[in-house]
């Protein structure tokens, strides 16, 4: 095992790595920008050099200032969490090139899957079911619009190099087709510098389904069960839970080996995401591959009982993973809620300020994974995600009780945060009922509704707060005007001396 | 004497009223049994009716911030004289028909969709807020004529910064 690595990340999720190192007793370096000197993870680390700079681009994202300081404190391996360097195959290269231990995949399993048409090519050829559409960039207009025929309107253009909605159009009819083609190549070049697109036939209401697997140096692979992310908004997911209300143990098993097949056919090692969609007809379709440790990742910790990241460092250091066969069945139910500083009653706006007050909720069941403190300054620079709260029980509504619970006890002053909205999804009755797709948070107007029993008691407290401001400011008025009678007859008194 | 509290269009009223010097709220003609003591930090326990809560009031001019059993509430308390003014000075700048634009965030300028001189309608779009990695796109809470475009695309604003004047 490693004596000592770095964490190429910030937030949360270097705090969460920085723990199971100190559980397993390795050092651990952390790298922060100007602005996190203050963040948690940073004097939870053994040692911490400052990256800086301000910026992503000029801090997080600069694979020269993390080699340096690799080389400097002696790390032997880096942990690059999610996000920023986590999917970019040049760095993962480099870290190796330079002697250096990258926990995560191959560099050509990362170059593969960050590839959509390569990645779909791949998965045909595997047998794992893809989305009807072409197996790889559109190369003339009425290729293009024969494939469109022939999987059938509405469809979905791509970017191939894509991520983050940027590249893509959704197209009704066959009017639109080239008009829309040209428009995704465009922004594709722009946002990727590659302007290949591709088509795919557009789910209508589909289920965010994913598989975590693990594989090891010595060619096993297995996977830990699903997570249901279909609680998204603006394609963000907010709510993740496992196992699915949807799946069965055979649909389970099925796309299981469908996720093992998938990572065997791109070479992978190390910890993975294998995204599905799931039709109403409980048609699963591979989406695409996540190339390192998920946001989302504790869900599956609490039904298995693992720790992944431990399992990442065994397998990077090439030692045996803690699991030699897949998970069939969970331990009880568990569920992610993500707190990110926006205001949900100002639309979802960023809510930037410093935390004045912060106590978060604890008791049975509850985990959080936070990434800040009181003190800390929540930034425009970067990801609004300031913490995840994970609440375990043996049934799927009692973890929705105790996830209730959990957030109604967070106590955050200073920014404004998802918690009231986080409350209102999960007491709604679709649900409970396990009755959602990822169109649930756009359907449903009720969840922005206010809540009045709670309000008029916000109304009341108000109003009782505002009344003993007022009388705190007469008693203090009448203070002052006894004072100076005091010094009104103090030199009423010097002049009659006179 | 009355207070009105408000969240959104929901006003609430209460009447105030001493006797042996003693202050006593009522809603409508019944008494609210209340205890409402601070625990520092801007903490209150608040038992209402036998229902306990713990509250957290931070107060913004005439708006009072409420964090309470994991909701949130911007609540506006006014007495008479206080609202009368207000419904005073808002006719008033309704009638000189400016409204002013103002950023609700800091962040990035990153696209001014609209001209000025262009005529728009109630919640068009006007500017792209960059805040966070995350698109914000500030629209008009009117119809009107863009009189002013007061910033330009690739600016950094401050929270409250005008924007656009619509007349």
């Amino acid at each position: 095992m490693f004596k000592k690595i770095l964490i190429a990340n910030r937030g949360e999720i270097a705090l969460r790595i920085a723990r199971t190192c100190r559980d397993l007793g390795i050092k651990t370096v952390a790298v922060f920008s100007d602005l996190d000197l203050k963040a948690p993870y940073v004097h939870f680390c053994d040692e911490a050099y400052s990256l800086q700079g301000k910026t992503s681009l000029d801090t997080y994202l600069r694979s020269d200032k993390i080699i340096d300081i690799c080389k400097k404190s002696g790390a032997e391996a880096v942990h690059p969490g999610y996000g920023f360097l986590a999917e970019n195959a040049d760095f993962a290269r480099n870290i190796v090139d330079n002697g250096i231990s990258f926990v995560g995949p191959p560099p050509e399993a990362i170059e593969l899957m960050g590839n959509k048409t390569a990645a779909r090519k791949r998965m045909i050829k595997a047998g794992v079911p893809v989305v009807p559409g072409t197996e790889t960039a559109i190369r003339s207009k009425k290729a293009a619009s024969k494939i469109a025929e022939s999987v059938g309107y509405p469809i979905l253009v791509k970017a191939a190099a894509g991520g983050g909605g940027k590249g893509m159009r959704l197209v009704d009819k066959a009017d639109d087709l080239d008009f829309s083609i040209e428009a995704a190549q465009r922004e594709a070049g722009a946002a990727f510098g590659n302007s290949d697109v591709y088509i795919e036939k557009f789910l209508e209401k589909p289920r965010h389904i994913e598989f975590q697997i693990l594989a090891d140096t010595k060619g096993n692979i297995i996977h830990l069960g699903e997570r249901e992310c279909s609680i998204q908004r603006r394609h963000q997911k907010i709510i993740e839970e496992s196992p699915s209300v949807l799946l069965d143990r055979e649909l389970r098993s099925q796309m299981g080996e469908a996720a093992i097949k998938a990572a065997e056919a791109c070479g992978y090692q190390n910890a993975g995401t294998i995204e599905f969609l799931v039709d109403k007809n409980r048609k699963y379709y591979f989406l695409e591959m996540n190339t390192r440790l998920q946001v989302e990742h504790p869900v599956t910790e609490m039904v298995t009982g693992l720790d992944i990241v431990k399992d990442q460092l065994l397998i990077a250091s090439g030692q045996e993973m803690t699991l030699n066969k897949s998970v069939e069945c969970f331990w009880g139910h568990a569920i992610e809620c993500r707190i990110y500083a926006e205001n949900p009653d100002n639309n979802f706006a960023p809510s930037p300020g410093i935390i004045h007050h912060i106590a978060p909720p604890s008791g049975p069941g509850i985990r959080e994974d936070s990434g800040v403190t009181a003190g800390n300054e929540i930034s425009l620079y970067y990801d609004p995600m300031i913490s995840k709260l994970i609440a375990w029980a043996p049934t799927r509504n009692e973890a929705i009780e105790r996830m209730v619970r959990a957030l109604g006890e967070y106590e955050l002053q200073g920014i404004h945060s998802t918690i009231p909205f986080l409350i209102k999804v999960l007491q709604h009755k679709r649900f409970i009922k396990g009755d959602f797709t990822t169109n649930f948070i756009a359907e449903e107007e009720s969840l922005f509704r206010m809540n009045e029993k709670r309000g008029r008691v916000a109304a009341l407290a108000a109003a009782i707060y505002f009344e003993q401001e007022k009388n705190k400011k007469k008693f203090q008025s009448n203070a002052e005007n006894t004072s100076s009678n005091w010094k009104l007859s103090k030199r009423k008194k010097v002049l009659d001396r006179r | 004497m009355k207070i009105f509290s408000s969240i959104r269009d929901k006003v609430w009223k209460f009447d105030q009223i001493e006797q042996n010097g003693t202050q006593f709220l009522y809603e409508k003609n019944d008494q609210i049994h209340y205890e409402f003591k601070s625990l520092g930090n801007n903490r209150f326990v608040f038992i209402l009716n036998g229902h306990s809560h713990l509250v957290h009031i931070i107060k913004e001019n005439s708006i009072y911030h409420i964090h309470l059993d994991g909701d949130y509430f911007a609540v506006r308390v006014e007495n008479e004289q206080t609202r009368e003014l207000r419904a005073l000075v808002e006719h008033a700048t309704q009638s000189s028909g400016e409204r002013i634009v103002c950023a609700p965030i800091p962040g990035l300028i990153t696209k001014i969709k609209v001209n000025e001189g262009d005529k728009i309608q109630h919640s068009e779009g006007l500017v792209i807020l960059e805040a966070m990695k995350m698109e914000n796109e500030i629209k008009s809470e009117s119809g009107g004529i863009i009189k002013k475009i007061l910033v330009k695309e690739g600016m950094p604003v401050d929270k409250d910064q005008e924007l656009i004047v619509i007349g």
